[in-house]
């Protein structure tokens, strides 16, 4: 028989801010199909990308477009994520990926960690994408593609391409990590039906 | 939006503030495991008896995961073959501290699966690493059906990790729990 001592042990990994690992794992039973936090580079996106696009079989149109953003999100950590995790010879970005599902949407969640001075550049981008309806965004990434070369890093074509495929906003979330950096997430639901 | 997606989103930004190197919840496949592996070997440390352990620990863990958990992924595709087995699912934790890392695995389970688990990790803890070899050695001469569902992995990981094991079964409801385990490595070799 269990005792009760046995459900209070102190745990190592439990920290003073953070939630517990039976929290997350919770958030798993409902709506979160799977969720990662940790480097992210090619072979990561490539067998993630193969689970997301398993797990979301039964929906085709939902699941490409799912599959889509999950792509086209995922490596703009790999690529501009200030943590840096070094896998074999390459550094790649670390950051957050959370798919999810309830009734109507899937959900995902990309997340990383950036500088101050970016996050408004980021910011203005996201209330423009949003303020924009389907044939403005068009247009917008039109004029994206066609900046000079040396301004395309501040295009953010995956954003738009993110808008475009989702038909949905794009819900964005800062967390302040220290006085220089914050974390960056995005949220973008993509209707089943 | 739902309240379930808001807390997920809320959730993650509580832990990136935190110094969490990998999280993941979700099917424990071999492709996945491969790749977090892959991960842990490489990226941790600078140290490479630190990452070894790392690497052997998450080997252990995650099998038990994989065999044991409650919560089972099934796929179309897999239901479509009358033999296929689900695979399990979990949740896996590395997130570092100052002088150590810590690694802690969770998966949902029930009591009568669990007890014996439990009554090792008591004994696990109470030996010393000489007790803890000697009863590696007595549990390996043992018949798999006779361990009695704790595992040598786990005596394994006390052994790797040099720590003691950190355990936990938290109740969910519907007579199922919780089960967390997780050990501290060291940064100094």
């Amino acid at each position: 028989m269990i005792q009760d001592s046995d459900l209070n042990i102190l745990s190592n990994y439990k920290t003073d801010r953070g939630p517990e690992l039976v929290e997350i794992h919770c958030l798993k039973k409902s709506d979160v199909l799977l969720s990662y936090s940790g480097p992210i580079e090619s072979d990561t996106i490539k067998i993630f990308g193969d689970k997301v696009k398993r797990l979301s079989e039964e929906y085709q149109q939902a699941g490409r477009k799912l599959f889509f953003t999950f792509i086209e999100l995922a490596q703009n950590i790999t690529f501009y994520s200030n943590e840096k995790s070094r896998i074999g010879r390459q550094n790649s970005g670390s950051g957050t990926l959370i798919v999810g599902e309830n009734k109507d949407v899937f959900f995902f969640v990309t997340g990383n960690i950036v500088y101050n001075n970016f996050v408004s550049v980021l910011q203005r981008k996201i209330n423009i994408i949003n303020s924009l309806d389907r044939d403005e965004l068009r247009r917008y990434k039109k004029e994206q593609r066609n900046l000079i070369p040396g301004n395309k890093g501040n295009a953010h074509i995956g954003l738009i391409m993110t808008a475009l495929t989702t038909k949905n906003k794009l819900n964005a979330k800062i967390t302040p990590v220290d006085n220089k950096r914050c974390f960056f997430s995005i949220l973008v639901e993509i209707n089943k039906f | 939006m739902s309240i379930k997606v808001k807390e997920t989103h809320d959730l993650m930004n509580v832990m990136a503030v935190e110094k969490v190197h990998v999280l993941y919840t979700g099917p424990f496949d071999s492709d996945i495991l491969s790749v977090i592996a892959q991960s842990i070997e490489n990226s941790l440390t600078e140290n490479p008896i630190v990452n070894r352990k790392m690497f052997k620990i998450f080997v252990e863990l995650c099998q038990n995961i994989s065999y044991y958990s409650l919560e089972q992924e099934y796929l179309r595709s897999d239901k479509e073959q009358s033999h296929s087995m689900g695979t399990g699912i979990g949740t896996i934790a590395i997130q570092e501290f100052r002088d150590y890392f810590t690694f802690a695995t969770g998966n949902v389970t029930n009591e009568k699966q669990i007890r014996n688990v439990i009554e090792k990790c008591k004994k696990i803890n109470e030996l010393n690493r000489e007790e803890l070899r000697e009863f590696r050695r007595q549990q390996r001469k043992l018949d798999p059906s006779s361990r009695g569902g704790g595992n040598i992995g786990l005596i394994q990981v006390a052994l790797t990790s040099e720590n003691k094991i950190d355990y936990k079964i938290i109740p969910i409801g519907d007579d199922k729990l919780f089960y967390t385990v997780g050990v501290r490595i060291n940064k100094k070799y």
